[in-house]
């Protein structure tokens, strides 16, 4: 339930960063969680820090398979709000939050050795919990291998869907076959890219593309 | 027989681009009783029934609403040559018609995209307008009895056993038994009828999916003499054309020269006294010409 003391933290939010919070929902009744680009992460948390005098608990990090995820919990006076973020894992690097909370320095440290996330500007970047040489060398941890929840087989079906709105392309002998039996001209969104471009549309609506991870610059899945 | 009535035909995505000899004989054999198919503009994957319904619900939904709802804007009920495709419009058309919430969802992306939510729509497989738009009697009228010497093993195929009501799950496949022996071809019993072809675990165990299931069905079938496999679906087609070529290439099981595979509007094609050549039949990748050398002794 939304207190006002709640309302009026995520009005100030809502009114200092706008349509930055891209998403709000709920750990438990009394925990909101809105969602922020990183981009927009550390003027989040700064207004959390300077106008409500919230203090940083910890940072969770969740590693997808596609992405990970990294939850800021704040405290504000008894309280918890989580400022919720992504990385996509092709980057795997953020922005220190240790020049507004210089307290977050061990926990990104920790996050840095265990899932390989780098943290840019961190006041501190030595290695917290493995040894110096494991970051050159070795697979962090609690990183998994890059992956999303479309199999390897499904892989193509699902890459034709998004590119030409059908599941399969037209080989030049079928074309040629066609031709030969006078069929008409395939009126789908393989050639009607009006229409593809509503179905690429719906993908982005719904966020399959993001549910999939469809690189859309690449035409191609992330993995 | 309902003659001159017309359908918005939604051809999918296998048979235009994988088997148009389906597309060229359907087209011919409706145009020969009268029916009128007219082709969907701008139509996408209907999408699959399994792996996209499987990743994403509202997609899947919001595609086949898309689809369903270029129908509505043709006037016209929906027509389909394909299983696959008749399972996703049969459970999209039940899911909007049933779930508030999924319908909700899918009319503001529909509305989005300029598409209205489709209102209610009548669905048939091609098999539904062969046995009762047309009819039974009329086929058997019709047909040259070029078939008699023609050993038939039909294969429905899992969606066709698709139906509102518990009772009527075998009333389709019973139809496409009823258009065979209406053709005049002999049908063989091969006793595994309902049996899966394999194709849906084809793409997951490969093996499992040829020599488990697609060669015990051909076993059977080649057993009790069929001279060809009937079918209503393009994925199957392929999986009994393409797992032959593979069970012999992989793993040694041939068929005689291979068992050829034709959708049942090419068999009421031939039928009714098409030429082969007038829609294709050569293009299969199945020994299909074994056919017509049957059928000229």
């Amino acid at each position: 339930m939304e207190t006002t003391q709640e309302k009026e933290i995520l009005q100030n939010l809502r009114t200092q960063l706008g349509e930055e919070i891209i998403r709000e929902s709920r750990m438990a009744p009394d925990s909101p969680v809105i969602k922020v680009s990183k981009e927009k992460l550390i003027d989040a948390l700064k207004i959390l820090v300077e106008n409500h005098e919230a203090r940083l608990c910890t940072i969770s990090a969740v590693d997808n398979g596609l992405d990970f995820e990294l939850i800021y919990h704040m405290s504000i006076k008894g309280f918890i709000i989580h400022v919720k973020t992504s990385v996509m894992k092709e980057e795997s690097k953020i922005s220190s939050i240790t020049g507004i909370i210089p307290g977050a320095m061990t926990v990104e440290r920790e996050i840095w050795d265990l899932f390989q996330i780098e943290f840019d500007g961190i006041s501190d970047p030595r290695p917290l919990i493995l040894p110096k040489e494991w970051r050159e060398n070795k697979v962090a941890p609690l990183r998994k291998p890059m992956g999303g929840i479309v199999a390897e087989y499904q892989k193509p079906t699902v890459e034709t869907l998004m590119e030409q709105g059908q599941v399969f392309t037209m080989p030049s002998t079928v074309k040629t076959n066609r031709e030969n039996m006078q069929l008409p001209e395939v009126q789908t969104t393989m050639n009607r890219p009006e229409a593809l471009k509503e179905i690429q549309e719906v993908a982005r609506l719904v966020k399959f593309d993001e549910k999939v991870g469809y690189n859309w610059h690449k035409k191609k899945l992330r993995y | 027989m309902s003659r001159n009535k017309e359908y918005a035909m939604y051809w999918g995505c296998w048979v235009p681009s994988r088997q148009p000899s389906v597309e060229a004989a359907c087209r011919k054999v409706m145009d020969r009783f009268g029916i009128g198919i007219r082709d969907m503009e701008g139509v996408s994957c209907c999408p699959d029934p399994v792996v996209t319904e499987r990743l994403q619900r509202e997609m899947w939904l919001a595609l086949a609403a898309r689809n369903i709802s270029i129908a509505n804007s043709m006037g016209m009920d929906l027509a389909t040559v394909c299983n696959g495709c008749y399972e996703t419009f049969f459970e999209a058309i039940e899911t909007l018609k049933t779930d508030n919430t999924l319908r909700e969802e899918v009319k503001k992306v529909l509305e989005q995209i300029g598409k209205p939510l489709p209102s209610s729509t009548s669905l048939k497989h091609i098999v539904e307008i062969l046995g009762q738009d047309i009819g039974i009697d009329e086929i058997k009228n019709l047909s040259t009895n070029k078939l008699s010497k023609l050993n038939v093993a039909v294969h429905p195929g899992c969606h066709l056993f698709r139906a509102h009501d518990r009772e009527k799950v075998r009333d389709k496949p019973k139809l496409l038994e009823d258009i065979v022996d209406a053709t005049g071809a002999k049908r063989v019993d091969y006793g595994i009828q309902r049996f899966c072809c394999g194709y849906p675990h084809r793409v997951v165990e490969e093996e499992f999916s040829l020599k488990m299931m697609l060669a015990q069905k051909l076993e059977r079938m080649w057993e009790e003499g069929a001279d060809c496999i009937v079918v209503s679906c393009p994925a199957c087609n392929i999986q009994f054309e393409f797992g032959q070529l593979e069970l012999k290439r992989k793993y040694k099981m041939s068929f005689g020269e291979g068992i050829p595979v034709v959708h049942v509007v090419e068999l009421v094609a031939l039928a009714l006294g098409i030429k082969p050549e007038e829609f294709g039949l050569h293009t299969h990748r199945g020994p299909t010409k074994n056919i017509i050398t049957k059928l000229e002794k």
